[in-house]
C-alpha cells in the first residue's frame, strides 16, 4: 500500500510534467509514439520491480534520441514531430533498440544460470577448505554437529519469493 | 645422612666399603655374626678418622624399625660400659641395590656374657656381680634414665665382657628394633611380660630396673633360673606368688643381693627400687627388703577352663589367653558373685555386672558387644594388665607401637581400631587408682589413632594412626619395600629412584605413602587429601597426586625430580589429548617436555591443570562447532542449487538485465550526443 509520502512525491511530478509537457509537445508527441515498445513492455510486465520495462525503455529511449535530434533540429514543431513519426528511419531506430533491449533481457538467464553455477561450486569448495582447516584445529569432533539451515539476507529472500510470485 | 662408595681403603681394603656419614665406611660383605642382635645382621666397619677402632654396623629391617629418637638421644652418652651409636644412616647395598638402615657402634672387645637366651655360663660370684655388672649398670641407667627414656634391651645375652682387667660389663645396644621387643619374657615386669612383643610399648625406666634385677637373678644362677617354665608359666608363676619368689626362690643369695634383688623385682612399679635406692644400696646404706605384694587370694576358687584361680589377676591373665571361654563365662553372673562375695571387691563386682549385662545385650546383636565387655571386665579383673582385646595385649603406651608393628597382620589394625572405638583405653584409664602423669602422653596417644582410624579415606586411617604414633617409623608402603624411608624429605627422593631405570605403569601413590606424607612434611594442606580421595576419575587422582607431590616439593625444598616428572608426563600424557585446539596439545606437549628435563613439579602441575587454558579450549571449541556447523549449511545450501535455481537465476539476470541495458543506454546517448554536438 502506497504511503502519505509516495503519493505526494508522485504527485509532485505530475504537477512538474504536465507544465513540461505542455513546454516540449511535440517532443512528447513523439517520444509517446516512438516509445511503443516500452508501453507494450509495460503491459506484459507484470512484477513489481518492473526490470523488463527498464532494459526495454532504457534502450528504446536511446534509439529514439536520432529522431528527437531531427525534432529540435528543425525547431521543435508539430510539423516536425508528424514528420519524424512517419520517418521510416526514426522508427528502425526505436525499434532495433528496443529489440536489443529484448535481446539483453532474453539472454541474461542462461549466462547468469551459467555464472552462478560457476560461482557455487568455488564457494563449496572454499568452504569445504575450511571445514578441512577447523577439523586440523580442533580435531575430529568439532565436526560432531548438526548442520545449521543457511539463511540468505531476509531482503534477498523477500524479493525472490516476490520475483517467483 | 651422604653415602657414596668408597674405594679400597683402611684395614678391609680388599672388599669395598659403603660410605656413611662421610666417616664411616661400612662392608655389607664382612658378616660378625657374634655380634648381630636379634633381627638385626652385624656387618664390619671402619672409622676412617681413627682406623685403629673395630667398629662394626648392625643392619635394620622396615618391619622392625630401629629407634631412631633413641639413636639421637644415646648418640651423646660417652660411657666406657655403653654401646653407644656412633653414627646412623641409609645405605645401598650394591649387591641387591636395596637401602638399608644401619647404625655404626665400636666393637666391645669383650665377648657376650650369655650366647644366647638358653645358655648357661659360669655364675658371676657376689662381689663380680656388684662391682662387674651393678656398678656400670647403675651408670647407664643415669645415662638412660637422663633422657626420659628406657633401655628395655637389658639381658644376658646383651651385654659384653669388657675384655680388660676390670672385668665390667658393656650394656649392649637397644636401638636396632622396637623397645622390648626380643626382651625375653622373664625380664618384663608382669603387665609387659602379659602384654604381646610388638604391644611392649617403649616402656619406662622402672622397667630397666626390674630388668636390670632379672639380670642380676641370671648373672648369679649361671643362666635362665627358670629354663623349664613356657612364657605364659613365667607370667602366671610372677602373678602367683611374685617376681622374685619366681625367679630367685629358694636360691641362695646373700642379703646383701638379697635386698637389692627383692627391691629391683619389685611387682609394684612404685615401690619398685629406682637410680636412688641404688646408689644408696650401692654406697652401703641397707635398706629394708621389700616383700612382694601379692594380688588378694580370694575365700574359695573359680573355675575356668578346668583350671582353679584364687585371685582376680591370675583369673584375668587366663581368660585373656583363651577369649572364647572368657566370652561364655560372662553369660551368667557367676563370675560377678564370685568377686562380690569371694573376693569382697564391690567395685571391681559392679563393673563386672555391668559388662555381663551389655555382653548378654551384645551377644543378641553380634560379637562386637561381647569383646568389648571381655575387655572390661579382663581389665576390672586386673587393672595393672594390659589393654587386652582379642589377640591383642597391649599395655597403653604399646597401642602405638603394636599398631605399626603389626600392622600387616591380618586384622591387628581393625582389632586397635575397635579398642580405640570401645574406648578401652578409657576404661582401662579409669580403672586405674590414680592418674598418674605419664599416662597422658599415651591417652593422647590412643586419641590420635581414635581421631584418624575413624576417617577411613586415603591419608587418614591407621596407616595416618601409624606413623602419628610412631615418628621414626619408615613407610611401609609396598612401592618401597627395597627403600628405608623415615623422614618425610626423604620420601621424593626414594620415589625418584624408583624411577630411575624405567618408568613404572602405576601411579606412586598408596594409602601409605600418603599417610606418611601427612604426617612428615609440614604445612600439607588436609584439601590435597580431600582431592586424593575424591577423584572424579584416573587422570583426576593422578593430578591430585601431582598437586600433592609438587607441594612437598616446594615444602622439603628440592629442585628438581626429573624421573617423578617423567613418570608423571607418561601417566598424564592422555590429558594432552583432552585438548581440542592443536595448537593448544603442541604448547602442552612442548611444556610438559620442558618441565620434565626440569624436574620441576609445580610446572608440570601447572601444564596439566591449567584452568585458564582449559575454558580457553572449551570456549573455542564451542565456536570452532558453531562455525563448522554454519559452513556445513553454506555448503548444503549451495549443494541444493540454491545460487542456480530458477527464481534466483531469473532475479540476478533481470536485475544484470536493466543495468547492462541502462549502462549500454547511456553510452549510447552520450556517443550521439557527442556527434551531434561535433
Amino acid at each position: 500500500m502506497a504511503t502519505d509520502t509516495e503519493k505526494s512525491n508522485k504527485m509532485t511530478w505530475i504537477l512538474l510534467a504536465i507544465p513540461t509537457s505542455a513546454v516540449l509537445l511535440p517532443t512528447c508527441l513523439l517520444l509517446l509514439v516512438l516509445m511503443l515498445p516500452t508501453m507494450v513492455a509495460f503491459i506484459v510486465d507484470g512484477s513489481r520491480g518492473r526490470k523488463f520495462v527498464i532494459t526495454v525503455g532504457m534502450m528504446n529511449l536511446a534509439g529514439t534520441v536520432p529522431a528527437i535530434v531531427d525534432l529540435w533540429g528543425q525547431g521543435q514543431t508539430f510539423q516536425a514531430a508528424f514528420d519524424g513519426m512517419s520517418n521510416i528511419f526514426a522508427w528502425a531506430g526505436a525499434l532495433m533498440a528496443s529489440g536489443v533491449g529484448w535481446l539483453i533481457f532474453w539472454v541474461m538467464p542462461p549466462i547468469i544460470a551459467n555464472y552462478q553455477g560457476i560461482a557455487s561450486r568455488a564457494q563449496v569448495l572454499s568452504l569445504r577448505a575450511k571445514q578441512k582447516k577447523l577439523i586440523a584445529d580442533w580435531g575430529d569432533e568439532v565436526a560432531a554437529v548438526v548442520a545449521e539451515p543457511y539463511q540468505q539476507d531476509a531482503a534477498e529472500t523477500e524479493e525472490e519469493a516476490e520475483s517467483e510470485s | 645422612m651422604s653415602e657414596k662408595p668408597a674405594g679400597k681403603g683402611g684395614k678391609r681394603g680388599a672388599e669395598k666399603g659403603i660410605e656413611l656419614s662421610d666417616r664411616y665406611e661400612v662392608y655389607p660383605d664382612q658378616s660378625l655374626p657374634f655380634l648381630s642382635s636379634p633381627g638385626c645382621e652385624a656387618v664390619a666397619a671402619l672409622d676412617k678418622r681413627n682406623p685403629s677402632l673395630t667398629m662394626f654396623a648392625l643392619v635394620c629391617t622396615r618391619e622392625l624399625a630401629p629407634r631412631i629418637d633413641a639413636i639421637r638421644s644415646l648418640s651423646h652418652v660417652e660411657s666406657s660400659a655403653f654401646l653407644t651409636p656412633r653414627a646412623s644412616g641409609v645405605m645401598t647395598y650394591a649387591g641387591d641395590n636395596k637401602r638399608r638402615f644401619v647404625i655404626v657402634f665400636e666393637q666391645p672387645r669383650g665377648e657376650r656374657v650369655q650366647a644366647d637366651p638358653s645358655a648357661s655360663f659360669q655364675p658371676l660370684s657376689e662381689d663380680d656381680l656388684i662391682r662387674g655388672v651393678i656398678t656400670p649398670m647403675v651408670a647407664n641407667l643415669r645415662e638412660v634414665g637422663g633422657r626420659i627414656m628406657a633401655h628395655r634391651a637389658i639381658r644376658a645375652d646383651n651385654i659384653f665382657t669388657s675384655g680388660g682387667a676390670n672385668q665390667e660389663i658393656i650394656l649392649g645396644e637397644c636401638v636396632s628394633t622396637p623397645a622390648g621387643y626380643y626382651q625375653p619374657v622373664i625380664y618384663e615386669p608382669i603387665d609387659a611380660g602379659m602384654a604381646t612383643p610388638s604391644g611392649r610399648g617403649p616402656g619406662y625406666i622402672s622397667d630397666d630396673f626390674y630388668a636390670l634385677g632379672v639380670l642380676i637373678a641370671v648373672l648369679s644362677h649361671g643362666g635362665n633360673p627358670v629354663p623349664d617354665l613356657s612364657d605364659q608359666e613365667v607370667v602366671a608363676s610372677k602373678i602367683a606368688v611374685g617376681s622374685y619368689a619366681t625367679l630367685v626362690g629358694q636360691a641362695r643369695v646373700s642379703l646383701k643381693l638379697m635386698e637389692a634383688l627383692r627391691g629391683l623385682l619389685c611387682d609394684d612399679p612404685a615401690e619398685r627400687w629406682n637410680i636412688m635406692d641404688l646408689d644408696l644400696w650401692a654406697n652401703g646404706r641397707h635398706l629394708s627388703p621389700k616383700q612382694a605384694t601379692l594380688s588378694a587370694k580370694a575365700a574359695r576358687t573359680f573355675e575356668f577352663d578346668g583350671e582353679e584361680y584364687n585371685t582376680a589377676r591370675g583369673l584375668s591373665f587366663a581368660m585373656g589367653h583363651n577369649w572364647s571361654m572368657a566370652q561364655e563365662i560372662l553369660r551368667d553372673d557367676a563370675l560377678e558373685g564370685w568377686v562380690r562375695r569371694s573376693l569382697a571387691d564391690e567395685k571391681c563386682a559392679s563393673s563386672i555386672l555391668k559388662a555381663s549385662r551389655m555382653s548378654r545385650m551384645g551377644g543378641e546383636g553380634g560379637g562386637g558387644g561381647q569383646d568389648k565387655s571381655v575387655g572390661g571386665v579382663l581389665t576390672a579383673l586386673d587393672h595393672l594388665a594390659p589393654v587386652r582385646y582379642k589377640t591383642i595385649s597391649a599395655r597403653l603406651d604399646g597401642l602405638g607401637q603394636a599398631l605399626a608393628i603389626d600392622f600387616e597382620k591380618e586384622h591387628v589394625p581393625q582389632m586397635i581400631s575397635e579398642v580405640v572405638r570401645s574406648k578401652l583405653h578409657k576404661s582401662w584409664i579409669e580403672a586405674q587408682p590414680s592418674m598418674r602423669p605419664e599416662f597422658v602422653p599415651w591417652i593422647r596417644q590412643a586419641d590420635i589413632i581414635e581421631g584418624f582410624v575413624n576417617r577411613s579415606r586415603i591419608g587418614f586411617g591407621a596407616e595416618r594412626a601409624l606413623y602419628e604414633c610412631n615418628s621414626g617409623w619408615p613407610c611401609l608402603s609396598p612401592l618401597l619395600k627395597d627403600d628405608f624411608v623415615n623422614e618425610g624429605g626423604d620420601l621424593l627422593p626414594a620415589i625418584e629412584r624408583l624411577a630411575q631405570n624405567r618408568i613404572p605403569d602405576f601411579v606412586p601413590m598408596d594409602r601409605h605413602i600418603a599417610a606418611f606424607c601427612a604426617t612428615r612434611t609440614k604445612n600439607l594442606s588436609d584439601r590435597l587429601f580431600n582431592q586424593l580421595a575424591e577423584p572424579s576419575d584416573k587422570l583426576d587422582y593422578y593430578i591430585s597426586v601431582l598437586r600433592l607431590f609438587s607441594e612437598m616439593q616446594r615444602s622439603v625444598g628440592i629442585e628438581s625430580l626429573p624421573n617423578i616428572a617423567r613418570w608423571f608426563a607418561k601417566l598424564l600424557s592422555p590429558i594432552t589429548e583432552t585438548y581440542h585446539f592443536r595448537s593448544f596439545r603442541q604448547q602442552l606437549a612442548k611444556g610438559i617436555d620442558g618441565a620434565t628435563t626440569s624436574g620441576d613439579l609445580a610446572e608440570l602441575l601447572w601444564l596439566v591443570d591449567n584452568e585458564n587454558l582449559r575454558q580457553q579450549d572449551d570456549a573455542g571449541f564451542a565456536q570452532a562447532q558453531r562455525e563448522f556447523a554454519a559452513i556445513a549449511g553454506q555448503i548444503t545450501w549451495h549443494e541444493e542449487g540454491a545460487l542456480t535455481s530458477d527464481a534466483h537465476v531469473a532475479n540476478i539476470s533481470h536485475r544484470a538485465s536493466a543495468v547492462v541495458s541502462s549502462v549500454l543506454a547511456s553510452v549510447s546517448i552520450a556517443a550521439m550526443s557527442l556527434i551531434y554536438v561535433t
